[in-house]
């Protein structure tokens, strides 16, 4: 079930296009245009708790589509009360983005016309491409920096007499563009792809850089952290660690096997050797093997896997927070199966050339601040004897995928 | 003259082979045998040469170094334990290989040319049929790599115990290549982890560097294994294995090789079968090569239907049908079970016969199954 807060032109489009929809009105001209049209419509203010009570609230996604921030984010807090399966917002000015995201509302910054579009991706989270045309009214002279389409979505590419071009953020727009606009769960994860980090502490004398590159990263990204420890032979997980014991591998991951779903990242200190890990801990959460850096500057993203998915989210996340990523493809045939190579002007695709191992590991001798790989290791030509060299033997902290 | 007359019409014919070759769609190496094999007969006085048995042998050793290039030793660790009937087939296969040749009383060695496989006709077969990347296609390279690797161990191990049966050093020395082979591994990989600029100018270098150590790696662990007792082509196929294992997959360095063997050396060696076939017709009788037909079938057919409950019918015998498919190695180990005395002249040129034939027939059938 969808609610739909305000009638307008926005939140009319959005109910047409849902099936299971409620529109609450409070305009009575607009409630009998709307009934007219055959739309399921409740007259109301949604400011207030009453309307809310006779409302089925708990199984259904609101969309709060009035064209008033304070009004928005004033039923917003009426109705977070009454514990909403999800909440989308049409933000008109960004100056409330950061109190929307404080209420738990996912929102969608951008003109009328294509509000309703990307509001419906959101709710639907379907991946999906489509297309806006930039007018006099719509967007001309916006710089793209200035546009936010939202956390799921992302602007992929802009034509401009018949050429294309890769969305810079100082890109202005002009009338006669078009905006070429993706949509979907994994490019919120190239936005905004930690909300929970947990920082695995194993051997006392690495915490202090560990903990200096989980600090930097969950501040970067806006995440939380957590700290599994052990203290007096107890596995703790706290906000702070005051007093670290050694902890054994075993210990550890009986913990993380717990925490799948709860935990976005793990972070730890890469082992003294290679060790056995079960490859099930890698499907359940990316681990990073942290080397105390602050920054990455310098991002290698080695795609030696058929779902490269996960680690071009991650890659081109990373390269929007940081620095430059550079993305290697192993097979060129990766770029004829992969739909998902995300553009950005901090991203850089290259395939191997003649042999992916001595290439790859070329590049990595090259000092980057961070590797990204997969664990499937399914692709090109790379061995497990080598993925670990580069965990063990290069001073790169070490982002392994699933 | 004559030695020049020779020379010049062996480059014509390896210069010519693959126009025919694509012209009449059989196999190039086939084509160089039947030049042989009429250039013996037309001019009378293609007998092997002291240059030409040079030539030969420096080719029989570079198709061998070739076929352990060849080997994706990736593609086996990958998928080793997931194509799990693929090696129970391979074992199946060749014990029913070794079966055979005892029962019928033939040299233990039948055995191996039994079993064996040819990579040079699967992989362009596969290519062309565009079936490589399936999973009846990785079926199939895994089952090819792992016969062609289990079978030139054993020839070679047959060779050598053959060579030396009485004392246990003789007997031993040779299995000091496997040591050597494994230092140069750890070395390979050692010089890619600490540098690997050097090691990629093995692919990417205007003065082949890579052409130039791969050929000076096939040349000593060839002479190497020779000084140990054992086969020149066994260090050549060692040597072609390293150089696939160091950088798991040769690549481009492999297309550079391929041309440097089979554009000059292996020519010579596929010219010199073809005429050793000419002058020993008379030792040959049709028996043998009929036998070994049928035979080389069975072992491959056979136990292809492991498979049966996951392939379609005409997969299951395509695939037995191309795994029946021999060349290089076969005609290889021929030559060398007949050089050191355990097949007769006329045995080798009847599984040349035998060898030819198969090369010619298996891999249509295989293309009008898949076709289909």
């Amino acid at each position: 079930m969808h609610i739909v807060v305000g009638g307008g032109r926005v939140g009319r489009r959005i109910a047409e296009m849902l099936n299971d929809c409620i529109i609450v009105e409070k305009s009575r001209e607009q409630y009998e245009s709307l009934k007219d049209s055959g739309l399921n419509v409740v007259l109301g203010d949604a400011t207030q708790r009453e309307l809310w009570e006779r409302l089925p609230v708990k199984d259904s996604v609101i969309i709060l589509a009035t064209n008033n921030d304070l009004v928005n984010l004033k039923i917003a807090k009426v109705v977070r009360d009454f514990e909403p399966k999800d909440m989308v917002a049409r933000i008109e000015s960004e100056v409330y983005q950061k109190q929307y995201q404080n209420l738990g509302v996912r929102g969608v910054t951008c003109g009328k016309s294509i509000a309703s579009d990307l509001i419906h991706e959101l709710i639907e989270s379907k991946r999906r491409y489509f297309e806006i045309a930039v007018s006099k009214n719509n967007f001309a002279d916006v710089r793209l920096s200035d546009l936010n389409v939202g956390d799921d979505c992302t602007i992929i590419l802009i034509y401009r007499e018949g050429k294309i071009f890769r969305p810079h953020p100082d890109f202005i727009l002009e009338e006669g563009d078009v905006i070429g606009i993706i949509c979907g769960r994994e490019v919120k994860k190239t936005k905004n792809p930690f909300d929970e980090i947990l920082l695995v502490i194993r051997h006392p004398e690495n915490y202090d850089e560990v903990l200096k590159e989980a600090n930097s990263i969950s501040r970067i990204v806006d995440a939380d952290l957590l700290i599994l420890h052990k203290h007096d032979g107890k596995i703790l997980c706290s906000f702070q660690a005051d007093s670290i014991e050694e902890m054994e591998l075993s210990e550890a991951l009986e913990i993380l096997n717990t925490l799948e779903d709860k935990v976005d990242l793990v972070m730890t200190d890469p082992p003294k050797a290679k060790v056995e890990f079960d490859p099930k801990i890698f499907r359940k959460f990316p681990i990073l093997f942290a080397r105390g850096k602050t920054y990455y500057s310098e991002i290698l993203a080695i795609v030696n896997t058929s779902n490269p998915e996960e680690i071009l989210n991650y890659a081109t996340s990373f390269a929007n927070y940081f620095g430059r990523c550079k993305i290697v493809f192993l097979d060129s045939n990766q770029l004829k199966t992969s739909s998902f190579v995300v553009e950005s002007p901090t991203v850089e695709i290259t395939v191997t050339k003649f042999n992916p191992l001595v290439e790859i590991v070329r590049e990595v001798k090259r000092e980057y601040d961070l590797l990204i790989f997969s664990i499937s290791n399914d692709i090109g030509n790379l061995d497990q004897e080598f993925l670990w060299k580069f965990i063990l033997e290069t001073r790169s902290s070490v982002l392994v995928v699933r | 003259m004559r030695e020049l007359i020779e020379i010049s019409l062996v480059a014509l014919i390896a210069f010519t082979s693959p126009i025919v070759s694509q012209r009449v769609k059989i196999p190039a190496v086939i084509i160089e045998i039947l030049a042989g094999f009429l250039l013996a007969m037309v001019t009378g006085f293609f007998i092997a040469s002291e240059w030409f048995g040079f030539f030969s042998t420096i080719g029989l050793i570079f198709l061998m170094f070739l076929s352990g290039l060849e080997i994706d030793f990736t593609l086996i660790i990958r998928k080793f334990g997931r194509y799990w009937k693929v090696p129970f087939y391979v074992a199946v296969s060749l014990m029913m290989s070794f079966l055979i040749s005892h029962y019928l009383n033939l040299s233990l060695i039948y055995g191996v040319f039994l079993a064996n496989v040819s990579l040079g006709i699967v992989m362009p077969v596969m290519k062309e049929t565009g079936i490589v990347h399936t999973e009846f296609g990785q079926k199939t390279l895994l089952a090819t790599f792992l016969t062609d690797l289990i079978t030139i161990s054993l020839l070679s191990g047959i060779a050598v115990s053959f060579r030396s049966p009485d004392s246990l050093f003789e007997l031993l020395l040779p299995a000091m290549i496997i040591p050597a082979f494994i230092s140069a591994y750890y070395l390979g990989r050692y010089l890619i982890w600490h540098f690997p600029d050097f090691m990629a100018r093995f692919f990417d270098d205007p003065m082949e560097l890579g052409v130039r150590g791969s050929f000076a790696i096939m040349i000593v662990f060839s002479g190497f294994a020779y000084l140990l007792g054992s086969e020149t082509i066994l260090g050549a196929f060692l040597a072609g294995a390293l150089i696939s294992m160091i950088f798991r997959g040769a690549g481009k360095l492999e297309e550079s090789l391929m041309g440097v063997g089979y554009g000059i050396f292996i020519p010579f060696f596929f010219i010199k079968t073809g005429v050793d076939i000419y002058y020993r017709i008379p030792e040959v009788t049709l028996h043998l090569p009929a036998l070994l037909f049928v035979a080389g079938i069975a072992v491959k057919l056979l136990p292809s239907l492991i498979f049966a409950s996951d392939m379609e019918p005409s997969q299951v015998f395509g695939f037995g049908m191309l795994q029946s498919s021999k060349l290089g190695l076969t005609l290889a180990g021929a030559e060398i079970a007949r050089e050191i005395g355990i097949i007769s002249p006329g045995e080798a040129v009847g599984i040349a016969i035998w060898t030819v034939v198969s090369a010619l027939l298996f891999p249509v059938l295989f293309r009008f199954v898949v076709r289909t």
